[in-house]
Protein backbone atom coordinates (compact mmCIF):
# COMPACT_ATOMS: atom_id res chain seq x y z
CA UNK A 1 0.00 0.00 0.00
CA UNK A 2 1.29 3.35 -0.75
CA UNK A 3 2.12 5.82 2.06
CA UNK A 4 0.01 8.56 0.69
CA UNK A 5 -3.11 6.25 0.87
CA UNK A 6 -5.74 8.86 1.66
CA UNK A 7 -7.59 6.04 3.80
CA UNK A 8 -5.16 3.88 4.99
CA UNK A 9 -7.46 2.66 7.98
CA UNK A 10 -9.92 1.26 6.05
CA UNK A 11 -8.24 -1.13 4.21
CA UNK A 12 -8.66 -4.45 6.09
CA UNK A 13 -4.52 -5.28 5.13
CA UNK A 14 -3.75 -2.37 7.35
CA UNK A 15 -6.02 -3.36 10.15
CA UNK A 16 -4.09 -2.94 13.21
CA UNK A 17 -6.00 -4.86 15.93
CA UNK A 18 -5.02 -8.41 16.73
CA UNK A 19 -7.98 -10.06 15.77
CA UNK A 20 -7.99 -8.58 12.46
CA UNK A 21 -4.47 -9.46 11.39
CA UNK A 22 -5.41 -12.97 12.38
CA UNK A 23 -8.46 -13.09 10.55
CA UNK A 24 -6.56 -11.60 7.53
CA UNK A 25 -3.79 -13.69 7.49
CA UNK A 26 -6.40 -16.37 7.85
CA UNK A 27 -7.89 -15.25 5.10
CA UNK A 28 -4.92 -15.03 2.61
CA UNK A 29 -3.86 -18.82 3.74
CA UNK A 30 -6.70 -19.89 2.62
CA UNK A 31 -7.08 -18.71 -0.75
CA UNK A 32 -3.60 -19.73 -1.28
CA UNK A 33 -4.43 -23.03 -0.33
CA UNK A 34 -7.72 -23.14 -2.20
CA UNK A 35 -5.64 -22.05 -5.39
CA UNK A 36 -2.94 -24.65 -4.59
CA UNK A 37 -5.50 -27.27 -4.87
CA UNK A 38 -7.06 -26.29 -7.82
CA UNK A 39 -3.89 -25.77 -9.78
CA UNK A 40 -2.55 -29.65 -8.51
CA UNK A 41 -5.85 -30.63 -9.71
CA UNK A 42 -5.32 -28.85 -13.31
CA UNK A 43 -1.87 -29.91 -13.70
CA UNK A 44 -2.91 -33.88 -12.84
CA UNK A 45 -4.20 -34.60 -16.26
CA UNK A 46 -1.06 -33.25 -17.61
CA UNK A 47 0.74 -34.94 -15.06
CA UNK A 48 -0.21 -38.60 -16.23
CA UNK A 49 0.04 -38.12 -20.03
CA UNK A 50 3.61 -37.54 -18.85
CA UNK A 51 3.59 -40.26 -16.70
CA UNK A 52 1.84 -43.15 -18.76
CA UNK A 53 4.32 -41.69 -21.82
CA UNK A 54 7.26 -42.86 -19.75
CA UNK A 55 6.12 -46.57 -19.01
CA UNK A 56 7.75 -49.49 -20.48
CA UNK A 57 5.06 -51.38 -22.18
CA UNK A 58 4.72 -54.35 -19.66
CA UNK A 59 3.82 -51.72 -17.05
CA UNK A 60 1.16 -49.62 -19.37
CA UNK A 61 -1.36 -51.89 -18.50
CA UNK A 62 -0.60 -52.50 -14.92
CA UNK A 63 -3.88 -51.89 -12.70
CA UNK A 64 -3.87 -50.16 -9.64
CA UNK A 65 -1.38 -47.91 -11.68
CA UNK A 66 1.77 -46.81 -10.63
CA UNK A 67 1.39 -42.74 -10.13
CA UNK A 68 5.19 -42.32 -10.65
CA UNK A 69 6.25 -44.56 -13.64
CA UNK A 70 8.79 -47.39 -11.97
CA UNK A 71 11.11 -47.30 -14.56
CA UNK A 72 10.64 -44.11 -16.16
CA UNK A 73 12.21 -44.99 -20.10
CA UNK A 74 11.72 -42.58 -23.57
CA UNK A 75 11.30 -45.55 -25.54
CA UNK A 76 8.07 -45.17 -26.23
CA UNK A 77 8.65 -41.78 -27.79
CA UNK A 78 11.73 -43.23 -30.07
CA UNK A 79 9.60 -46.44 -31.08
CA UNK A 80 6.89 -44.56 -32.21
CA UNK A 81 8.97 -41.67 -34.01
CA UNK A 82 10.70 -45.13 -35.78
CA UNK A 83 7.39 -47.35 -36.51
CA UNK A 84 4.32 -44.60 -37.19
CA UNK A 85 3.79 -41.94 -39.35
CA UNK A 86 4.31 -39.42 -36.46
CA UNK A 87 7.01 -37.65 -38.67
CA UNK A 88 4.73 -36.75 -41.43
CA UNK A 89 2.00 -36.03 -39.03
CA UNK A 90 3.96 -33.36 -37.49
CA UNK A 91 5.53 -31.86 -40.71
CA UNK A 92 1.67 -31.40 -41.47
CA UNK A 93 0.59 -29.78 -38.86
CA UNK A 94 3.88 -27.29 -38.93
CA UNK A 95 3.37 -26.40 -42.47
CA UNK A 96 -0.28 -26.33 -42.12
CA UNK A 97 0.34 -24.46 -38.97
CA UNK A 98 2.37 -21.33 -39.99
CA UNK A 99 0.55 -21.73 -43.53
CA UNK A 100 -2.61 -20.91 -42.23
CA UNK A 101 -1.17 -18.20 -40.05
CA UNK A 102 0.99 -16.18 -42.74
CA UNK A 103 -2.28 -16.83 -44.79
CA UNK A 104 -4.80 -15.60 -42.57
CA UNK A 105 -2.36 -12.86 -41.21
CA UNK A 106 -1.61 -11.10 -44.87
CA UNK A 107 -5.37 -11.42 -45.81
CA UNK A 108 -6.48 -10.23 -42.86
CA UNK A 109 -3.53 -6.77 -41.91
CA UNK A 110 -4.42 -4.87 -44.95
CA UNK A 111 -8.18 -5.64 -44.31
CA UNK A 112 -8.22 -4.55 -40.81
CA UNK A 113 -6.14 -1.71 -41.14
CA UNK A 114 -8.26 -0.21 -44.14
CA UNK A 115 -11.39 -0.70 -41.80
CA UNK A 116 -9.44 1.24 -38.93
CA UNK A 117 -8.27 4.13 -40.95
CA UNK A 118 -10.01 4.90 -43.92
CA UNK A 119 -12.89 6.68 -44.22
CA UNK A 120 -15.46 5.00 -47.14
CA UNK A 121 -18.32 4.37 -47.54
CA UNK A 122 -19.35 0.80 -45.98
CA UNK A 123 -16.51 0.79 -43.54
CA UNK A 124 -19.26 0.31 -40.77
CA UNK A 125 -21.31 -2.51 -42.02
CA UNK A 126 -18.60 -4.18 -43.40
CA UNK A 127 -16.85 -4.23 -39.82
CA UNK A 128 -19.85 -5.91 -38.81
CA UNK A 129 -19.85 -7.95 -41.24
CA UNK A 130 -16.32 -9.29 -40.40
CA UNK A 131 -17.83 -9.44 -36.66
CA UNK A 132 -20.99 -11.43 -37.65
CA UNK A 133 -18.93 -14.74 -39.17
CA UNK A 134 -17.11 -14.31 -35.55
CA UNK A 135 -20.26 -16.20 -34.61
CA UNK A 136 -20.81 -18.50 -37.11
CA UNK A 137 -20.40 -22.05 -35.70
CA UNK A 138 -17.91 -24.24 -37.39
CA UNK A 139 -19.97 -26.91 -38.39
CA UNK A 140 -22.51 -24.90 -40.89
CA UNK A 141 -19.56 -24.46 -42.71
CA UNK A 142 -18.45 -28.48 -42.69
CA UNK A 143 -20.99 -29.42 -45.04
CA UNK A 144 -20.60 -26.17 -47.75
CA UNK A 145 -16.85 -26.43 -47.74
CA UNK A 146 -16.96 -30.22 -48.46
CA UNK A 147 -19.01 -29.42 -51.20
CA UNK A 148 -16.88 -27.11 -52.97
CA UNK A 149 -13.85 -28.64 -52.31
CA UNK A 150 -14.92 -31.55 -54.03
CA UNK A 151 -15.49 -29.62 -57.17
CA UNK A 152 -12.18 -27.66 -56.79
CA UNK A 153 -10.06 -31.21 -56.26
CA UNK A 154 -9.12 -29.42 -52.54
CA UNK A 155 -10.00 -32.01 -50.08
CA UNK A 156 -7.47 -34.11 -48.62
CA UNK A 157 -4.81 -31.41 -49.57
CA UNK A 158 -3.03 -28.79 -46.82
CA UNK A 159 -4.09 -25.49 -49.13
CA UNK A 160 -7.69 -27.02 -49.03
CA UNK A 161 -7.70 -26.93 -45.30
CA UNK A 162 -5.63 -23.78 -44.84
CA UNK A 163 -8.27 -21.86 -46.86
CA UNK A 164 -10.88 -23.31 -44.87
CA UNK A 165 -8.80 -22.32 -41.82
CA UNK A 166 -8.27 -18.57 -42.66
CA UNK A 167 -11.80 -18.25 -43.77
CA UNK A 168 -13.25 -19.12 -40.45
CA UNK A 169 -10.56 -17.38 -38.48
CA UNK A 170 -10.45 -14.04 -40.62
CA UNK A 171 -12.92 -12.49 -38.92
CA UNK A 172 -11.47 -12.83 -35.29
CA UNK A 173 -7.99 -11.62 -36.88
CA UNK A 174 -9.67 -8.88 -38.55
CA UNK A 175 -10.92 -8.06 -34.86
CA UNK A 176 -7.78 -8.18 -32.68
CA UNK A 177 -5.94 -6.28 -35.78
CA UNK A 178 -8.84 -3.56 -35.89
CA UNK A 179 -7.98 -3.25 -32.28
CA UNK A 180 -4.96 -3.01 -32.47
CA UNK A 181 -4.58 -0.21 -34.74
CA UNK A 182 -6.97 1.61 -33.31
CA UNK A 183 -4.98 2.13 -29.96
CA UNK A 184 -1.63 3.21 -32.37
CA UNK A 185 -1.22 6.45 -32.97
CA UNK A 186 -1.46 7.40 -36.47
CA UNK A 187 1.29 10.62 -36.12
CA UNK A 188 4.07 8.39 -38.31
CA UNK A 189 1.36 7.82 -41.53
CA UNK A 190 0.26 11.29 -41.29
CA UNK A 191 3.89 12.79 -41.64
CA UNK A 192 4.18 10.32 -44.78
CA UNK A 193 1.36 11.30 -46.14
CA UNK A 194 2.69 14.99 -45.82
CA UNK A 195 5.84 14.04 -47.75
CA UNK A 196 3.67 13.30 -50.25
CA UNK A 197 4.30 9.11 -50.38
CA UNK A 198 2.41 7.13 -51.94
CA UNK A 199 -0.63 5.15 -49.64
CA UNK A 200 1.30 1.33 -50.80
CA UNK A 201 4.61 2.52 -49.74
CA UNK A 202 3.10 3.96 -46.24
CA UNK A 203 1.66 0.44 -45.64
CA UNK A 204 4.29 -1.56 -46.96
CA UNK A 205 7.28 0.56 -45.08
CA UNK A 206 5.35 2.15 -41.94
CA UNK A 207 2.02 0.53 -41.54
CA UNK A 208 3.94 -2.88 -41.61
CA UNK A 209 6.71 -2.45 -39.38
CA UNK A 210 4.77 -0.72 -36.47
CA UNK A 211 1.71 -3.68 -37.04
CA UNK A 212 4.17 -6.22 -35.64
CA UNK A 213 3.19 -6.46 -32.37
CA UNK A 214 -0.62 -7.00 -33.60
CA UNK A 215 0.41 -9.56 -36.06
CA UNK A 216 2.32 -11.41 -32.98
CA UNK A 217 -0.25 -11.60 -30.72
CA UNK A 218 -2.64 -12.81 -33.52
CA UNK A 219 -0.19 -14.98 -35.18
CA UNK A 220 0.19 -16.32 -31.80
CA UNK A 221 -3.53 -17.47 -31.93
CA UNK A 222 -3.68 -18.56 -34.74
CA UNK A 223 -0.76 -20.95 -34.89
CA UNK A 224 -2.22 -22.06 -31.72
CA UNK A 225 -6.08 -22.67 -32.86
CA UNK A 226 -4.68 -24.28 -36.14
CA UNK A 227 -2.35 -26.51 -34.38
CA UNK A 228 -5.19 -27.65 -31.73
CA UNK A 229 -7.97 -27.85 -34.71
CA UNK A 230 -9.68 -31.34 -35.31
CA UNK A 231 -13.15 -31.04 -37.12
CA UNK A 232 -12.02 -29.55 -40.05
CA UNK A 233 -8.87 -31.35 -40.22
CA UNK A 234 -10.92 -34.76 -39.01
CA UNK A 235 -13.58 -34.18 -42.06
CA UNK A 236 -10.98 -32.14 -45.12
CA UNK A 237 -8.14 -34.66 -44.74
CA UNK A 238 -8.77 -38.35 -45.82
CA UNK A 239 -5.43 -39.54 -46.88
CA UNK A 240 -3.02 -41.08 -43.94
CA UNK A 241 -0.12 -39.57 -45.72
CA UNK A 242 -2.04 -35.73 -45.01
CA UNK A 243 -3.37 -36.25 -41.74
CA UNK A 244 -2.74 -33.28 -38.79
CA UNK A 245 -1.36 -34.66 -35.28
CA UNK A 246 -4.64 -34.26 -33.96
CA UNK A 247 -6.28 -36.88 -36.49
CA UNK A 248 -3.19 -38.97 -36.48
CA UNK A 249 -3.82 -39.53 -32.31
CA UNK A 250 -7.36 -40.11 -32.98
CA UNK A 251 -6.81 -43.01 -35.40
CA UNK A 252 -3.43 -44.22 -33.44
CA UNK A 253 -5.78 -44.26 -30.68
CA UNK A 254 -8.96 -45.90 -32.32
CA UNK A 255 -6.46 -48.64 -33.64
CA UNK A 256 -4.48 -49.65 -31.15
CA UNK A 257 -5.19 -51.09 -27.48
CA UNK A 258 -4.02 -50.25 -24.45
CA UNK A 259 -0.83 -51.23 -24.44
CA UNK A 260 0.44 -48.71 -27.01
CA UNK A 261 -1.08 -45.96 -24.98
CA UNK A 262 2.33 -45.18 -23.92
CA UNK A 263 3.13 -44.51 -27.60
CA UNK A 264 -0.24 -42.88 -27.59
CA UNK A 265 0.69 -40.41 -24.97
CA UNK A 266 4.26 -40.12 -25.81
CA UNK A 267 3.37 -38.04 -29.40
CA UNK A 268 0.15 -36.38 -26.75
CA UNK A 269 3.01 -34.77 -25.08
CA UNK A 270 5.21 -34.09 -28.27
CA UNK A 271 2.58 -32.67 -29.58
CA UNK A 272 1.47 -30.35 -26.57
CA UNK A 273 5.11 -29.10 -25.99
CA UNK A 274 5.06 -26.27 -29.21
CA UNK A 275 1.87 -24.80 -27.80
CA UNK A 276 3.07 -24.81 -23.97
CA UNK A 277 6.34 -23.13 -25.26
CA UNK A 278 4.28 -20.63 -27.42
CA UNK A 279 2.02 -19.80 -24.54
CA UNK A 280 5.15 -19.49 -21.73
CA UNK A 281 6.28 -16.85 -24.31
CA UNK A 282 3.92 -15.13 -25.23
CA UNK A 283 1.47 -16.15 -22.21
CA UNK A 284 0.43 -12.03 -21.23
CA UNK A 285 -0.54 -11.51 -24.90
CA UNK A 286 -2.42 -14.47 -25.06
CA UNK A 287 -4.26 -13.63 -21.60
CA UNK A 288 -4.70 -10.50 -22.32
CA UNK A 289 -6.02 -10.64 -26.00
CA UNK A 290 -8.56 -13.17 -25.00
CA UNK A 291 -10.17 -10.95 -22.13
CA UNK A 292 -9.84 -8.17 -24.35
CA UNK A 293 -11.68 -9.85 -27.01
CA UNK A 294 -14.37 -11.04 -25.40
CA UNK A 295 -15.20 -7.25 -23.55
CA UNK A 296 -15.08 -5.46 -26.31
CA UNK B 1 -29.80 -3.08 -42.58
CA UNK B 2 -31.26 -4.07 -45.51
CA UNK B 3 -29.54 -5.27 -49.27
CA UNK B 4 -30.79 -1.90 -50.85
CA UNK B 5 -29.34 0.49 -47.95
CA UNK B 6 -26.37 -1.25 -47.85
CA UNK B 7 -26.24 -0.82 -51.75
CA UNK B 8 -26.65 2.50 -51.70
CA UNK B 9 -23.84 3.48 -48.72
CA UNK B 10 -21.71 1.28 -50.58
CA UNK B 11 -21.79 2.18 -54.43
CA UNK B 12 -23.60 5.96 -54.51
CA UNK B 13 -22.18 7.95 -51.77
CA UNK B 14 -19.32 10.40 -52.96
CA UNK B 15 -16.25 11.10 -50.98
CA UNK B 16 -15.54 15.41 -50.85
CA UNK B 17 -14.08 15.63 -54.69
CA UNK B 18 -17.02 13.64 -56.18
CA UNK B 19 -15.52 10.45 -57.18
CA UNK B 20 -15.50 7.41 -55.21
CA UNK B 21 -11.99 6.75 -54.12
CA UNK B 22 -11.75 3.32 -54.88
CA UNK B 23 -8.50 2.29 -52.60
CA UNK B 24 -9.79 1.21 -49.57
CA UNK B 25 -11.65 -1.14 -51.39
CA UNK B 26 -8.23 -2.66 -52.78
CA UNK B 27 -7.09 -3.17 -49.10
CA UNK B 28 -10.38 -5.76 -48.00
CA UNK B 29 -9.98 -7.32 -51.84
CA UNK B 30 -8.46 -10.50 -50.62
CA UNK B 31 -10.90 -10.81 -47.44
CA UNK B 32 -14.06 -10.39 -49.53
CA UNK B 33 -12.72 -12.38 -51.78
CA UNK B 34 -12.12 -14.74 -49.51
CA UNK B 35 -15.43 -14.70 -47.97
CA UNK B 36 -17.28 -14.70 -51.24
CA UNK B 37 -15.70 -17.66 -52.56
CA UNK B 38 -15.30 -19.80 -49.23
CA UNK B 39 -18.23 -18.76 -46.95
CA UNK B 40 -20.96 -17.09 -49.16
CA UNK B 41 -21.08 -19.27 -52.02
CA UNK B 42 -20.95 -22.38 -50.48
CA UNK B 43 -23.69 -21.34 -48.20
CA UNK B 44 -25.88 -20.40 -50.60
CA UNK B 45 -25.08 -23.85 -52.18
CA UNK B 46 -25.54 -25.44 -48.76
CA UNK B 47 -28.85 -23.44 -48.43
CA UNK B 48 -30.21 -24.70 -51.96
CA UNK B 49 -29.11 -28.38 -50.69
CA UNK B 50 -31.20 -28.41 -47.96
CA UNK B 51 -34.40 -28.41 -50.06
CA UNK B 52 -32.95 -31.15 -51.82
CA UNK B 53 -32.50 -35.16 -51.81
CA UNK B 54 -29.24 -35.64 -53.13
CA UNK B 55 -27.79 -39.93 -53.15
CA UNK B 56 -24.31 -38.23 -53.64
CA UNK B 57 -22.22 -34.80 -54.02
CA UNK B 58 -22.74 -33.58 -57.70
CA UNK B 59 -25.30 -36.10 -58.04
CA UNK B 60 -29.14 -36.06 -58.68
CA UNK B 61 -30.66 -34.48 -57.29
CA UNK B 62 -34.49 -34.31 -56.81
CA UNK B 63 -36.38 -31.18 -54.89
CA UNK B 64 -38.07 -32.53 -51.45
CA UNK B 65 -39.40 -28.86 -50.29
CA UNK B 66 -39.15 -28.49 -46.78
CA UNK B 67 -38.90 -32.38 -45.94
CA UNK B 68 -35.37 -32.35 -45.20
CA UNK B 69 -36.26 -30.06 -42.17
CA UNK B 70 -38.95 -32.17 -41.31
CA UNK B 71 -36.67 -35.35 -41.18
CA UNK B 72 -34.23 -33.28 -38.62
CA UNK B 73 -37.01 -32.09 -36.71
CA UNK B 74 -38.95 -35.64 -36.49
CA UNK B 75 -36.34 -37.15 -36.00
CA UNK B 76 -36.07 -38.53 -31.94
CA UNK B 77 -32.20 -38.80 -31.90
CA UNK B 78 -32.25 -35.37 -32.66
CA UNK B 79 -33.95 -34.61 -29.98
CA UNK B 80 -31.82 -36.43 -27.67
CA UNK B 81 -29.39 -34.94 -28.41
CA UNK B 82 -30.68 -31.88 -28.27
CA UNK B 83 -31.10 -32.93 -24.61
CA UNK B 84 -28.01 -33.91 -24.17
CA UNK B 85 -26.29 -30.74 -25.47
CA UNK B 86 -28.58 -28.66 -23.22
CA UNK B 87 -27.38 -30.61 -19.89
CA UNK B 88 -23.73 -30.55 -21.65
CA UNK B 89 -24.05 -26.65 -22.11
CA UNK B 90 -25.70 -25.98 -18.76
CA UNK B 91 -22.62 -27.80 -17.26
CA UNK B 92 -19.98 -26.77 -19.29
CA UNK B 93 -21.35 -23.16 -19.13
CA UNK B 94 -22.48 -22.59 -15.42
CA UNK B 95 -20.16 -24.96 -13.48
CA UNK B 96 -16.56 -23.14 -15.02
CA UNK B 97 -18.35 -20.08 -14.89
CA UNK B 98 -19.19 -20.36 -11.02
CA UNK B 99 -15.10 -21.87 -10.72
CA UNK B 100 -13.58 -19.41 -12.71
CA UNK B 101 -15.65 -16.48 -11.03
CA UNK B 102 -14.29 -18.05 -7.82
CA UNK B 103 -11.07 -18.42 -9.21
CA UNK B 104 -10.79 -15.30 -10.42
CA UNK B 105 -11.97 -13.30 -6.98
CA UNK B 106 -9.05 -15.17 -5.68
CA UNK B 107 -6.54 -14.33 -7.77
CA UNK B 108 -7.33 -10.91 -7.95
CA UNK B 109 -6.58 -10.50 -3.86
CA UNK B 110 -3.30 -10.66 -5.12
CA UNK B 111 -1.87 -13.18 -3.38
CA UNK B 112 1.58 -14.52 -3.53
CA UNK B 113 2.17 -16.31 -6.92
CA UNK B 114 -1.36 -14.84 -8.26
CA UNK B 115 0.41 -14.64 -11.49
CA UNK B 116 1.55 -18.17 -12.20
CA UNK B 117 -1.73 -19.79 -10.59
CA UNK B 118 -3.02 -17.55 -13.22
CA UNK B 119 -0.58 -19.35 -15.95
CA UNK B 120 -1.41 -22.50 -14.66
CA UNK B 121 -5.48 -22.32 -14.62
CA UNK B 122 -5.51 -21.33 -17.91
CA UNK B 123 -2.77 -23.33 -19.22
CA UNK B 124 -5.85 -26.22 -20.27
CA UNK B 125 -7.05 -23.66 -23.04
CA UNK B 126 -3.94 -24.12 -24.61
CA UNK B 127 -3.95 -27.87 -24.67
CA UNK B 128 -5.16 -29.30 -27.78
CA UNK B 129 -8.69 -30.68 -27.40
CA UNK B 130 -8.27 -34.59 -28.51
CA UNK B 131 -5.32 -35.15 -26.49
CA UNK B 132 -7.16 -33.45 -23.35
CA UNK B 133 -10.16 -35.67 -24.58
CA UNK B 134 -7.64 -38.60 -24.77
CA UNK B 135 -6.41 -38.20 -21.11
CA UNK B 136 -9.38 -37.81 -19.71
CA UNK B 137 -10.46 -40.43 -21.48
CA UNK B 138 -7.09 -42.77 -19.85
CA UNK B 139 -7.71 -41.10 -16.21
CA UNK B 140 -11.35 -42.49 -16.50
CA UNK B 141 -10.73 -45.59 -17.95
CA UNK B 142 -10.98 -48.90 -16.47
CA UNK B 143 -7.07 -48.90 -15.86
CA UNK B 144 -6.82 -45.58 -15.34
CA UNK B 145 -5.58 -43.46 -12.23
CA UNK B 146 -9.21 -42.33 -11.04
CA UNK B 147 -10.40 -46.59 -10.83
CA UNK B 148 -6.67 -47.06 -9.73
CA UNK B 149 -7.68 -44.90 -6.45
CA UNK B 150 -11.40 -45.64 -6.32
CA UNK B 151 -10.14 -49.41 -6.26
CA UNK B 152 -7.15 -49.23 -3.96
CA UNK B 153 -8.71 -47.30 -1.44
CA UNK B 154 -11.46 -49.76 -1.49
CA UNK B 155 -14.59 -47.39 -2.40
CA UNK B 156 -15.31 -49.55 -4.99
CA UNK B 157 -14.40 -53.20 -5.79
CA UNK B 158 -14.21 -53.28 -9.28
CA UNK B 159 -13.29 -50.58 -11.52
CA UNK B 160 -16.15 -48.38 -12.87
CA UNK B 161 -16.91 -48.22 -16.91
CA UNK B 162 -17.35 -44.15 -16.81
CA UNK B 163 -17.06 -43.92 -20.52
CA UNK B 164 -19.12 -47.10 -21.27
CA UNK B 165 -21.92 -46.09 -19.04
CA UNK B 166 -24.99 -44.54 -20.81
CA UNK B 167 -25.24 -42.25 -17.33
CA UNK B 168 -21.69 -41.79 -16.66
CA UNK B 169 -20.19 -40.42 -20.22
CA UNK B 170 -21.97 -37.35 -20.48
CA UNK B 171 -20.70 -36.19 -16.92
CA UNK B 172 -17.34 -38.13 -17.73
CA UNK B 173 -17.10 -35.65 -20.82
CA UNK B 174 -18.57 -32.84 -19.03
CA UNK B 175 -15.68 -33.09 -16.34
CA UNK B 176 -13.02 -32.60 -19.12
CA UNK B 177 -14.98 -29.59 -20.70
CA UNK B 178 -15.07 -28.09 -17.07
CA UNK B 179 -11.15 -28.43 -16.87
CA UNK B 180 -10.36 -27.03 -20.04
CA UNK B 181 -13.05 -23.69 -20.04
CA UNK B 182 -12.76 -23.06 -16.26
CA UNK B 183 -8.96 -20.51 -16.72
CA UNK B 184 -10.89 -19.49 -20.15
CA UNK B 185 -13.91 -17.84 -17.79
CA UNK B 186 -11.52 -17.15 -14.89
CA UNK B 187 -9.45 -14.75 -17.26
CA UNK B 188 -11.98 -13.09 -18.83
CA UNK B 189 -13.84 -12.07 -15.12
CA UNK B 190 -10.65 -11.32 -13.75
CA UNK B 191 -10.14 -8.46 -16.52
CA UNK B 192 -13.81 -7.71 -15.71
CA UNK B 193 -12.65 -7.15 -11.67
CA UNK B 194 -9.36 -4.87 -12.43
CA UNK B 195 -11.40 -2.67 -14.52
CA UNK B 196 -13.93 -2.16 -11.47
CA UNK B 197 -12.02 1.05 -9.66
CA UNK B 198 -10.92 0.56 -6.11
CA UNK B 199 -12.18 3.50 -4.79
CA UNK B 200 -15.93 2.14 -5.33
CA UNK B 201 -15.15 -0.49 -2.62
CA UNK B 202 -13.68 2.27 -0.66
CA UNK B 203 -17.11 3.81 -0.25
CA UNK B 204 -18.44 0.60 0.30
CA UNK B 205 -16.38 -0.08 3.34
CA UNK B 206 -16.80 3.41 4.95
CA UNK B 207 -20.69 2.69 4.85
CA UNK B 208 -19.75 -0.30 6.53
CA UNK B 209 -20.49 -3.12 3.81
CA UNK B 210 -19.86 -6.91 4.52
CA UNK B 211 -17.37 -8.63 2.10
CA UNK B 212 -21.18 -10.55 1.22
CA UNK B 213 -22.80 -7.27 0.34
CA UNK B 214 -20.22 -5.42 -1.10
CA UNK B 215 -20.15 -8.76 -3.16
CA UNK B 216 -23.73 -8.95 -4.35
CA UNK B 217 -23.94 -5.19 -4.82
CA UNK B 218 -21.02 -3.74 -6.53
CA UNK B 219 -18.49 -6.44 -7.86
CA UNK B 220 -21.60 -8.97 -9.37
CA UNK B 221 -23.43 -5.60 -10.96
CA UNK B 222 -20.33 -4.20 -12.27
CA UNK B 223 -19.18 -8.21 -13.81
CA UNK B 224 -22.87 -8.49 -15.25
CA UNK B 225 -21.81 -7.65 -18.76
CA UNK B 226 -18.39 -9.83 -18.71
CA UNK B 227 -20.54 -12.62 -17.13
CA UNK B 228 -22.89 -12.22 -20.00
CA UNK B 229 -20.28 -12.33 -22.68
CA UNK B 230 -18.98 -15.41 -20.99
CA UNK B 231 -22.42 -16.81 -21.01
CA UNK B 232 -22.69 -16.53 -24.71
CA UNK B 233 -19.73 -17.47 -25.80
CA UNK B 234 -20.82 -20.67 -23.61
CA UNK B 235 -23.90 -21.43 -25.16
CA UNK B 236 -22.09 -20.89 -28.58
CA UNK B 237 -19.33 -23.32 -27.81
CA UNK B 238 -22.15 -26.23 -26.26
CA UNK B 239 -24.02 -25.80 -29.39
CA UNK B 240 -21.24 -26.50 -31.45
CA UNK B 241 -18.99 -28.80 -29.35
CA UNK B 242 -17.62 -31.70 -31.32
CA UNK B 243 -14.68 -32.23 -30.48
CA UNK B 244 -14.54 -32.94 -27.24
CA UNK B 245 -17.87 -35.34 -27.00
CA UNK B 246 -16.18 -37.06 -30.19
CA UNK B 247 -12.76 -38.18 -28.82
CA UNK B 248 -14.17 -39.65 -25.42
CA UNK B 249 -17.08 -41.26 -26.12
CA UNK B 250 -18.23 -40.71 -30.16
CA UNK B 251 -21.69 -39.58 -28.46
CA UNK B 252 -21.80 -43.26 -27.30
CA UNK B 253 -22.76 -46.09 -26.02
CA UNK B 254 -25.66 -46.05 -28.06
CA UNK B 255 -26.31 -42.42 -28.40
CA UNK B 256 -25.81 -41.71 -24.80
CA UNK B 257 -24.05 -38.56 -24.92
CA UNK B 258 -25.00 -37.92 -28.28
CA UNK B 259 -24.81 -33.92 -29.23
CA UNK B 260 -26.36 -32.09 -31.77
CA UNK B 261 -22.58 -31.85 -33.08
CA UNK B 262 -21.54 -35.28 -33.15
CA UNK B 263 -24.80 -36.43 -33.98
CA UNK B 264 -24.43 -33.89 -37.00
CA UNK B 265 -21.45 -34.98 -38.30
CA UNK B 266 -22.90 -38.71 -38.34
CA UNK B 267 -25.25 -37.54 -40.80
CA UNK B 268 -23.52 -35.89 -43.27
CA UNK B 269 -20.11 -37.84 -43.02
CA UNK B 270 -20.79 -41.21 -41.90
CA UNK B 271 -24.61 -41.99 -42.93
CA UNK B 272 -23.61 -39.29 -45.97
CA UNK B 273 -27.19 -37.76 -45.70
CA UNK B 274 -26.06 -34.14 -47.34
CA UNK B 275 -29.28 -32.63 -48.02
CA UNK B 276 -30.72 -33.79 -44.18
CA UNK B 277 -27.30 -32.79 -43.09
CA UNK B 278 -27.62 -29.27 -44.65
CA UNK B 279 -31.10 -28.62 -43.03
CA UNK B 280 -29.54 -29.83 -39.62
CA UNK B 281 -26.39 -27.17 -40.12
CA UNK B 282 -29.01 -24.60 -40.74
CA UNK B 283 -30.99 -25.21 -37.72
CA UNK B 284 -27.48 -25.79 -35.34
CA UNK B 285 -27.36 -22.36 -36.55
CA UNK B 286 -30.31 -20.68 -36.44
CA UNK B 287 -30.11 -22.46 -32.80
CA UNK B 288 -26.60 -20.79 -31.69
CA UNK B 289 -27.90 -17.40 -33.04
CA UNK B 290 -31.81 -17.83 -31.20
CA UNK B 291 -29.96 -18.67 -27.78
CA UNK B 292 -27.08 -15.85 -28.14
CA UNK B 293 -30.53 -13.25 -28.60
CA UNK B 294 -32.67 -14.94 -25.83
CA UNK B 295 -29.49 -14.10 -23.13
CA UNK B 296 -28.53 -10.43 -24.93
CA UNK B 297 -32.64 -9.64 -24.80
CA UNK B 298 -32.67 -11.01 -21.39
CA UNK B 299 -29.79 -9.27 -19.72
CA UNK B 300 -31.44 -6.03 -21.19
CA UNK B 301 -29.20 -5.31 -24.14
CA UNK B 302 -25.79 -4.99 -23.37
CA UNK B 303 -23.89 -3.13 -25.85
CA UNK B 304 -22.78 -6.50 -27.89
Amino acid sequence: MSVDDPLPELNDDASTSAEHVGASSWRRTTTFVILLVVSIAILVPLYWMVATSLKPENLVGLFPPNFVPAKPTLAPYLNALDQGSWGTWFFNTIVISVGTTVLTLAIALPAAYALARKEFPGAKPLYVLFLGILMIPAQILLIPLYVLFVKLHLVNTRLGLMLAYATFFLGFSVFLLHSFFTNLPQNLEDAARVGGISEWKIFLRIVLPLAKPGLATTGVFLFVFTWNEFLFALTFLQGKAMYTISVGLRVFQGNHNTVLYNQLFAMSTLSTIPVILVFAYFSEEFIQGIAGLELQ
Amino acid sequence: MSVTDFGRKWFSRDSTDGTLNWSPYLYLLPALVLYVVFLVYPMIETFILSFQHVRRLGGAHTWVGLQNYATVLNDPLFWKSAGDTLIFGIGMVLIPLVLGLGCALLVNTGIEYSGLFRLVLFLPVVIPVVVAGMTFGWLLGTHGLVNGILVSTGLVSKPMRFLNSSTLALPSVMLMAVWKRTGYYMVILLAGLQAIPDDVYEAAMIMGKTRWQMFRRITLPLLKPAIIVTLIIGIVDSVKAFAQVYVMTEGGPSHSSEVLSTYFYKIAFNYFQFGKGAAYGFILFALALALSMIVIRLSGGTEI
